[in-house]
This record gives structure tokens, C-alpha cells and sequence, in this order.
């Protein structure tokens, strides 16, 4: 077996072996292409997302830093760009705009529905495109005075505006608008309540500066400041130097600064980066488990079924790499076409991932590649994997004598040991019915690989589903807190702060789709504890004891003649504080009609509310003189007359000059399910491939098992036994595999799911305090797709058995 | 508690008509463009309780004789009636309730189920054939080939012999009125052989009709009837006048 003409009989004769096996072997070979694949396509979005982000932001401007005053405190404009000039490091700012953000109501009612949603306008560029944080046209035409607004993309494709049209505002201002925009600090829109991808239901406006501060009445007045900076700039220097002399200049006025880094669109796209990935790992690694448990045990019983044939090569003196090199072979092929076929798995995901991150994020540039690297790394492992499941058999059949490796089954040594357990369990039933679990217990160490594998698969299924039941508990609990008592509550936002006597409120409480109201503040605030990182809250300054809501609470408080704050469990937890403990507070306080500063007072916390925000915070507004705001509001709880809709209330209030916001209770809730369902795309990505992969597995084993049984089956059909209960067998033996796998994915899943709330979710979204769930349904589901999935592959094979020739397959002598 | 394990002597009548008819049985394979007659109009009729040996040569058509008979072959002419049952014309689904009530197999290479143990390999045939307290029968099965000690043990635990002494219990546990045995003693040594030909002389000797197929031409002289086949034709039948008992064999 030396010569070259030996080697090309070996190749020849595997060449046979893949025709024979042709469709084990391409099973198996997807099986290691789609773990290939999962680990290529999923394990490389971080590359490819960073780089489009860069590019984004590069592409429309983005600023380096934002000067945002308090609301309801402006500028004469020109006023806030004056003072740049004064810095020590001028040089360092590249460029700069003045602009102007209100809030508003936008009404984008059409033909077929009612769209009305709170919002905000910005003012920017004197009558064209600004410069710093450019818009791109995603239709229509650029804005002018004289033609129109631009509608922010997200708002308009989710609702399906057209590219122009009219939009209703706040105060009954009715614009045009001709077209639809993309704008850097609006690649995520995040509403002023806190909602993460408020895109269909937060409506952003871009207006030229001169219009918006007509309409608004705030003539040659702003209220931001946005800048870049050189290169060379270092940032924080910048920032100290601009926040000293705006301080300066506008002395009593509060004002924030928000380095590009800490605006929530520019953190959440590059925070979800890497969070993202870690959460896509998980599912790449449960997958390429999966397929490294599935290949490794598949390709070893390949090679099992052969050994009687390399016995005989033994017998007949070859020497032992040249007997190894056939089934290598084998495993060579299932390994070259994993890898091919794992390209063409690998583009499929990342096309589909692409699809996915463009429907939810549509940046102005998207460059997604497969990610060669991880696709190179995974393939060689891939090729590794099958090789060391021919080559372990391999080796252990040539370990021992010629005679022992040709031996059959009932003679071999390395045969008769049966499992402790297989051997001692009594069975109830009859002898069919037995059969299935003594199968299974025959070969633990086969059924273990199996079932890891399909463990693995099955756990990234109740990972995902986990997560969504996670989320989707959250909000439930959130929805049922905040519409405890009155369900059909609706929160009226002010544009600014006014008497509790003012016109607009006055016009809001007395108008006729209102049957109940109370007053409340809603201001920016945050909370710092030494030792702690800064949290930013909405605080509501309600009446809490005669309000027409009160959140649910841990204890019950009395009056206090002291400020107290009531804080979410979230807050609690992550500022490490228990109630009773004091908190520092940073909160607004008015100094003047339209002119806010900040200030910082130390406050008991007297309880622990109930809703899942971290952000949400409440104080009694018998204290509301803490902020200089007795006798004030800008937020209005209000229950409908019983004849009036949500929609009717937010029609009839639209007109009220002054009101900013008109938004049920109940709708946020409904904002976040519908950002889950944004992320059912994800879940039917990573269901296919746990499906696939089962249905992989489970085919490879049972085809496996018809060849192995053969003649166990003819047998059976000997006695008389009838081709679909013989396949009733097989569907049962897999049945408990399947139901095996599935509980231990189910575990492995219930872990993850832990873990990834716990520290990944945390990491990503640490303004919502999420509890770790798996719902009953979802168990239900993963147990159900694993154990069908994987019970009806023998069906597959019912071709195979009818085709036996029983009296060939039982003449066959060992 | 009451056996339902019986010979199947107590089921048949004297002078009845044969229990296996055969008429102008053929069957023919299409290799290439070459036809091949594995059996070529066979005539044949056996009655109950004979134990009958088929001799020939390898390749001569004594397997396929007995697949025909079993109902694993069908023929390509001729028809084959056991029990009153058309084998030759029955379709699928009726081939295997035959298989279930008619006849049991006994195969060179045993084809013992390894998952499970003795006694449920031979439970599992009862269990086919649907006869009541399946346990119960399989354990005198196992009795009557001497196994009763081994009844817990897997095929793999057990010697070649003991496996077809089990592979024997099974074919018995069906309680069918024909075993066909395919060359039964073929992987045995001497004793061992001898002592799976008592058996099934035993079984003949109670009423079932056994058909051994062997190219051992010593193992005739135990037949109450011999067929000799050559390329696929029957070219003799006899009775050895003076059946030798299977412990007077030797080869």
C-alpha cells in the first residue's frame, strides 16, 4: 500500500464512501456550516457597526459638544456664540450653530389614520442646511422658510407619511413639510419621558431658526449651542472652558453640557455595540456547540460503521496511517464543504443582521462585510472538529488486535460493556415499549453528545425567548402600576412651567373631553451618593395623596413636613441605598420667570415605589417650593369624560397653545412592545438556526441509527412487526432525546437568560430594572420545537426502511 | 398462573391437507442484462409437525426457498399458500400479520435485538403475535431452551450458542405452526450445533413444521423429509427411512 497507485485506490475508495453516505455526509457538513456560519456572520457585528457608526457620524457632522439651557430659560441669539470667542483655547473650535428645541405636539393625521405625538421642533441653520449636524434628505427636498419643515425619517417611515405634506403643531400651527431628514443626534430618537426608539411615536421636526423662532414667539431668541472641535482640542479642557464662561456670561441661568460622548444616540450606538456582541456571541458559541457536539459525535459513528472494514485492513498488514487516511477522508470532505457551505451561511446571516440593524437604525452608511477573520478562525475549528471525530474512533480501532476490531458486536470486548444504568433499570410495559429507552441507554456516551448538542441549540432558543419574556414581564408590571385605579389616565405636558391659574392650564382642565384632573411638575434632576455614579431621574412632583395617581409603594408614608423622595428599586439597588437613607439631589430651582439654576439638597428616602424605571422619582407637592415652583405646573394628570377616547382628549387638546405633550399612560407600554416586536426579526433568525440545527442533528442520528439497525429492523419486520410502528419506535426513541435536550436547554437557557439580564442588559439599558424571566409558554415552546423537531426526523427515513432488502439485510453474517 | 405457551401439535388435525402448498414457485433477478432463476418452478407440499431439511450447494436457491415460504420474498411465478394464506398474491400490510400469525424465523447470525435483554428479545415476539401474558410465555421459552438462568442478560453478554438458543425461544414464543430456520447451526461449533438441532427436533417433535436450510448434508439424516435443491430446481425428495436422533450426528 506504498505506491502512488495505492494512495489513488484509498481516494477512490472515499471518493465511493461519500457517494454512498452522500447525504450523511452533507447533513453533517451543514451542521458544521451552520456553526461556521452563525460564528462568521454573528460573531463580527461589532467591526462592522463601529465602522458605520464612524462614518455616520463623520458623514452628517456630528458635534463635539452641546450647550443645552435649562428648559424654559433662552438667549438673545448670537449671545451664547460670544462667549466662545472669549475662551482661552478658541482655536480649538472648529465650528459652531446656534439653535433653537421646543417641544410640541405634532399632528400628522392622514387619509387613513390619526397620528398625533408628542414631539420636538429644532431650529437650526439660518434658511438652509446646517453645517454642524447636518440632515440628510432621505426623500423629498431640503427645508427652506419658504418651502417647508423636514420630518425626522424614523416618524415618517414608521408611520407612513408621504415625502411631503402638512403636520399640525402645537398652538394650531400648521407648516408643510417637503420631506423626510436623518440628523446624527436622531439616529436613535429617544423621547423626553426616557423612551429608547421612540421612532414612531416621538415626532421630531427640523425647521430653518428664523422660521421656528417666529412661530414660536422667541424672536432672535436660542436656547442650544453646538460645536466642533480640532483635533488637537482636548475635550474636557474645552468643556471646562465653555461651561466657566458661559457661566460667566449668563450668570443665574442653568444650563448643561453634553460632550458627544454622553449624547444618549451617539452612547447608545456605540454602548449596544459591544453589549450587542457579547449577546450575539452567546448564540454564536450555543450554536457552534451545538453543531462542534453534533459533527464530533455524527463523524465518530460514521467512522463506527466502517470499523469492521478497517479490521480487515489491519488483518491484512496495512500499515495503520494509510488505514486512518480513508475515513480522514471522509472527514476532510464533510470539513471542506462545511466550510463552503458556511459561506454562503455566514453571508445569509450577516444579510440578515444587515436587514435587521437597517430597519431599526437607518444610518446614512452601513458597511457590513462578513467578518473574514472570525469566518477563517471558526472554519478551521470546523475542519477540526469532524477530523478529531474520525480520528478518535480511528485510533481507538487501531489500538487493538486485527481479530478485536473485526470482531462483531456480541464478540468484542470493547462492545459488552453495557451502561450501569441500562443494565440494572427495570422496565414496565411490553417489549416494544421498552425498546425506545433501552436504545437511548445502550450507548450513553452517544446519547450525551446528542443531547448536548441539541441542549445547546434549544438553549439559545430559551435565551431568546427569555429575554423577550423578560422585557415583556417588565412592561406588564410597569403598564399595571401605572394604570393602577385609572386605567385611562393621560399625562398633559406643558411647554413650559405656569401659574396653576394660567390660561393654558385653565383651558386643559376646563375642556369638555376632561372629566378629572391634578397638577404636578415633572423636572430634570439627578441623584448622586458618594461612591456611586451619577443617575439622572424625572422627578414628579404630584400630589400624592389626593393625586388621581399614586404609584404603588413598599410601605405606606405619612406627611412629612420635610422633603422626601419616593425612588424605584433600580435607583435604590445601583446607588447601593436602603430607605431612610438621605440622597443627594440636583435638581432646577427658578430664579426669574424663564430662567432656571441648579441646585444640590440632601433628601431622606421615605419609599420604595413600584415601577420599573430607574428614572422615575417622586416628591409630594407640598414641596414643590424646593424648586421655586409653588403654585406652578407644566405636567396635568387628566382622566377623560367617559364618552371621550385617548385620541378624542389629544384632538381636543392640540389646539391649547402651550401644551407640549398629550400622551396616555398606557402608551408607553405600547412603545416598548412595539420595539419588541422590532426584535422578533432576531428571534426568527436565531429560531431558524436552532431549528435547523436540531433537525440537523436529530436527521444525522436517526440516519445514522437506520443504518446502524438495519438489520434490527429487518428483524422486527420479520416477526411481522408493521413499517409504521418499526418507525413509531424510532420516533419515540427520538422523542426522548429530544426531550432530554430540551430540558437541559431549557436549564442552560434559564441561566443565560439570567446572566444576560443581570449583567449584559444591565450594562446596555441600566435605566430599567428587569427581572430575569422565562414564562411557562416559552419553556412550553422550546421543549415542544426541540422534541417534534427532533421526534419526526425518522419520518425522513421511511423511504430508506421501505426500500430494505429483508432478506439480504437479514442473511448479512458478522 | 395459566401458561398460553403450547405446542402446536394441540392445534393440528390428522390427514388434514398440507399446511405449505407450493406450485410452479419461480424466482427470478434481473442482474444487468442477465436473468437469474434463484428458484425455478418448485412444486412442494409439507404438512404440519414434519421437520424438514433443504440441502443444495450454495447458491442453489435454499434461502430463497425460505424467504419465499416466510413471506420476506415474494415469487416472480407460481404461488405459495401456508395455513390457507396466499403468500404469493398478499400485499404488504397482509404479509406482516402472516409473518405475525403464521410463521417465525431462526437466522444464521441470530439477529438478536443488543438493547435488549434475553427475555424481552424473546417477550418481543409474543408481544407481536399478540399472545396473552407475553412474560409468561417468553420465560417458559426460555425454560424450554435452557436459558432460564440467562434471562437477564443482554446478547452481548452471552455466548454464540446461548444467543441462538434465545434467537430459538423467540421464534418459539410466537407460538406460530411454522420455523424456518436459515441455517441455524452455521456460526456454532460442533456440541453447540447439536444442541440447537435437538431443539428444533423437539419442536417438529410437538407439531410445529421447521424447515432448516443447511449445506450440511449430515444434519439430513435427522429429517423426517429431505429436499435437495440444485440451481434452483428441486431435484429430490426423500425420507431417510431411519431418522438418526440429533446426539448420534457427527461432523
Amino acid at each position: 500500500m506504498r505506491s502512488r497507485s495505492s494512495l489513488g485506490l484509498l481516494i477512490r475508495w472515499s471518493g465511493r464512501d461519500f457517494r454512498q453516505r452522500w447525504v450523511q455526509v452533507g447533513a453533517l457538513s451543514l451542521v458544521i456550516a451552520l456553526a461556521v456560519g452563525a460564528w462568521a456572520g454573528l460573531g463580527g457585528t461589532d467591526r462592522w457597526r463601529r465602522e458605520s457608526n464612524d462614518r455616520s457620524f463623520a458623514a452628517l457632522n456630528m458635534h463635539d459638544l452641546r450647550v443645552e439651557l435649562t428648559p424654559g430659560s433662552f438667549a438673545r441669539e448670537g449671545e451664547l456664540a460670544a462667549v466662545l470667542s472669549s475662551i482661552e483655547h478658541a482655536e480649538w473650535i472648529e465650528a459652531f450653530e446656534e439653535r433653537l428645541l421646543l417641544p410640541t405636539q405634532v399632528d400628522a393625521t392622514t387619509n387613513a389614520e390619526a397620528i398625533l405625538a408628542p414631539g420636538e421642533i429644532l431650529g437650526v441653520g439660518n434658511d438652509g442646511e446646517p453645517e454642524i449636524d447636518a440632515i440628510e434628505i432621505r426623500s423629498g427636498s431640503a427645508m427652506s422658510q419658504a418651502a417647508g419643515v423636514l420630518l425626522d425619517v424614523h416618524f415618517a417611515t414608521q408611520n407612513e407619511l408621504p415625502p411631503t405634506g402638512q403636520i399640525r403643531l402645537s398652538g394650531d400651527v400648521t407648516l408643510p413639510y417637503v420631506g423626510h431628514g436623518l440628523s446624527p443626534e436622531y439616529f436613535v430618537v429617544v423621547s423626553d419621558r426616557g423612551g429608547l426608539f421612540a421612532a414612531s411615536s416621538y415626532a421630531v421636526v427640523f425647521a430653518p431658526l428664523p422660521m421656528l423662532q417666529e412661530l414660536s414667539g422667541h424672536s432672535s431668541e436660542v436656547n442650544q449651542l453646538v460645536l466642533t472641535s480640532t483635533v488637537e482640542a482636548d475635550p474636557d479642557v474645552l468643556a471646562d472652558e465653555v461651561r466657566g464662561a458661559i457661566g460667566a456670561a449668563l450668570p443665574g441661568v442653568g444650563f448643561t453640557l453634553t460632550p458627544v460622548t454622553e449624547e444618549i444616540s451617539f452612547r447608545l450606538l456605540y454602548d449596544d455595540i459591544d453589549n450587542d456582541q457579547r449577546f450575539y456571541n452567546i448564540f454564536a458559541g450555543l450554536i457552534f456547540a451545538g453543531a462542534t457536539f453534533g459533527a464530533f459525535n455524527l463523524a465518530r459513528r460514521l467512522v463506527e460503521s466502517q470499523r469492521r472494514e478497517l479490521g480487515i485492513s489491519m488483518a491484512l498488514g496495512v500499515p495503520s496511517p494509510i488505514i486512518a487516511l480513508r475515513p480522514l477522508l471522509v472527514g476532510l470532505q464533510m470539513s471542506v464543504l462545511g466550510a463552503v457551505f458556511g459561506v454562503g451561511v455566514g453571508l445569509a446571516l450577516a444579510e440578515a443582521m444587515k436587514s435587521l440593524f437597517e430597519s431599526l437604525l437607518p444610518l446614512p452608511v452601513w458597511e457590513t462585510s462578513m467578518n473574514w477573520g472570525a469566518f477563517i478562525r471558526a472554519a478551521l475549528v470546523g475542519v477540526l472538529v469532524p477530523l478529531c471525530g474520525v480520528a478518535w474512533p480511528v485510533f481507538r480501532a487501531l489500538r487493538v488486535t486485527p481479530n478485536e476490531t473485526m470482531m462483531p458486536p456480541y464478540r468484542s470486548q470493547s462492545h459488552r460493556r453495557i451502561p450501569r444504568i441500562g443494565r440494572t433499570l427495570r422496565l414496565p410495559g411490553s417489549s416494544l415499549a421498552r425498546v425506545p429507552l433501552r436504545n437511548v441507554l445502550r450507548s450513553l456516551q452517544r446519547t450525551t453528545l446528542t443531547v448536548l448538542a441539541l441542549a445547546a441549540s434549544i438553549a439559545a432558543l430559551v435565551a431568546v425567548l427569555g429575554m423577550l419574556d423578560s422585557f415583556t414581564a417588565t412592561i406588564d408590571q410597569g403598564e399595571a402600576s401605572s394604570l393602577l385605579g385609572n386605567p385611562t389616565r393621560i399625562t398633559v405636558d406643558l411647554e413650559q412651567v405656569e401659574p396653576v391659574d394660567s390660561d393654558v392650564v385653565r383651558q386643559v382642565t376646563a375642556n369638555e373631553s376632561v372629566d378629572e384632573w391634578s397638577l404636578g411638575l415633572r423636572l430634570p434632576a439627578s441623584l448622586t451618593v458618594e461612591g456611586a455614579a451619577e443617575i439622572d431621574i424625572a422627578l414628579e412632583v404630584r400630589p400624592l395623596a389626593a393625586g388621581l395617581w399614586t404609584p404603588a409603594l413598599d410601605r405606606e408614608i405619612l406627611p412629612s413636613q420635610e422633603p422626601e423622595l419616593i425612588l424605584s428599586r433600580k435607583a435604590m439597588d445601583d446607588l447601593g441605598l436602603e430607605v431612610g437613607q438621605t440622597v443627594t439631589l440636583r435638581h432646577p430651582v427658578r430664579q426669574g420667570p424663564l430662567a432656571f439654576g441648579l441646585t444640590e439638597t440632601s433628601l431622606r428616602i421615605a419609599a420604595i415605589h413600584d415601577l420599573p424605571l430607574r428614572s422615575s422619582a417622586f416628591i409630594d407637592s407640598e414641596h414643590a417650593g424646593l424648586f421655586g415652583l409653588r403654585g406652578m405646573t407644566n405636567s396635568i394628570d387628566v382622566v377623560p369624560v367617559p364618552s371621550a377616547s385617548r385620541d378624542d382628549v389629544k384632538r381636543a387638546l392640540f389646539p391649547i397653545g402651550g401644551v407640549a405633550a398629550v400622551q396616555g399612560v398606557a402608551e408607553t407600554a405600547e412603545i416598548f412592545r412595539e420595539l419588541l416586536d422590532d426584535f422578533l426579526s432576531f428571534l426568527l433568525i436565531v429560531e431558524g438556526a436552532t431549528v435547523a440545527l436540531a433537525l440537523l442533528v436529530a436527521f444525522n442520528a436517526t440516519s445514522i441509527n437506520v443504518d446502524e439497525r438495519q438489520r434490527e429492523h429487518a428483524t422486527m419486520r420479520a416477526f411481522g412487526l408493521p413499517l409504521p410502528k418499526i418507525v413509531g419506535l424510532m420516533i419515540a426513541e427520538n422523542a426522548i432525546l429530544g426531550l432530554l435536550g430540551g430540558l437541559a436547554g431549557v436549564g442552560v437557557g434559564a441561566l443565560l437568560v439570567r446572566w444576560i439580564v443581570e449583567v449584559s442588559v444591565a450594562d446596555t439599558v441600566p435605566d430599567i430594572g428587569i427581572t430575569a424571566t422565562v414564562s411557562g409558554q416559552s419553556v412550553l415552546v422550546a421543549l415542544a420545537l426541540g422534541v417534534v423537531t427532533v421526534a419526526l426526523t425518522p419520518l425522513l427515513s421511511i423511504y430508506r426502511l421501505r426500500r430494505t432488502d429483508l432478506p439480504s439485510t437479514l442473511r448479512v453474517v458478522e | 398462573m395459566e401458561s398460553d405457551f403450547q405446542p402446536f401439535s394441540a392445534r393440528l388435525e390428522e390427514g388434514a391437507a398440507p399446511l405449505i402448498s407450493l406450485r410452479g414457485v419461480a424466482k427470478k433477478y434481473r442482474i444487468g442484462e442477465t436473468v437469474v432463476a434463484a428458484l425455478d418452478h418448485v412444486d412442494l407440499d409439507v404438512s404440519g409437525g414434519e421437520f424438514v431439511v433443504v440441502l443444495g450447494p450454495s447458491g442453489c436457491g435454499k434461502t430463497t426457498l425460505l424467504n419465499v415460504i416466510g413471506g420476506l420474498d415474494s415469487p416472480s411465478e407460481g404461488t405459495v399458500v401456508v395455513a390457507g394464506v396466499d403468500v404469493s398474491a398478499a400485499p404488504a400490510k397482509k404479509l406482516a400479520g402472516y409473518r405475525r400469525r403464521t410463521v417465525s424465523f431462526v437466522f444464521q447470525s441470530f439477529n438478536l435485538f443488543p438493547g435488549l435483554t434475553a427475555t424481552e428479545n424473546v417477550q418481543f415476539a409474543a408481544d407481536v403475535a399478540e399472545r396473552s401474558n407475553p412474560r409468561q410465555v417468553a420465560l417458559e421459552a426460555l425454560k424450554a431452551v435452557g436459558l432460564e438462568d440467562r434471562a437477564a442478560h443482554f446478547p452481548q453478554q452471552l455466548s454464540g450458542g446461548e444467543q441462538q438458543r434465545v434467537a430459538i425461544a423467540r421464534a418459539l414464543a410466537s407460538g406460530n405452526p411454522v420455523l424456518l430456520a436459515d441455517e441455524p447451526t452455521g456460526e456454532l461449533d460442533f456440541a453447540t450445533g447439536i444442541q440447537i438441532l435437538s431443539l428444533l427436533k423437539d419442536q417438529a417433535d410437538q407439531g410445529t413444521t421447521v424447515f432448516v436450510v443447511t449445506h450440511n448434508r449430515e444434519i439430513a439424516r435427522i429429517a423426517d423429509r429431505v429436499i435437495e435443491l440444485s440451481g434452483g430446481h428441486v431435484v429430490g425428495i426423500h425420507r431417510p427411512e431411519d431418522p438418526l436422533a440429533p446426539d448420534d450426528l457427527r461432523w
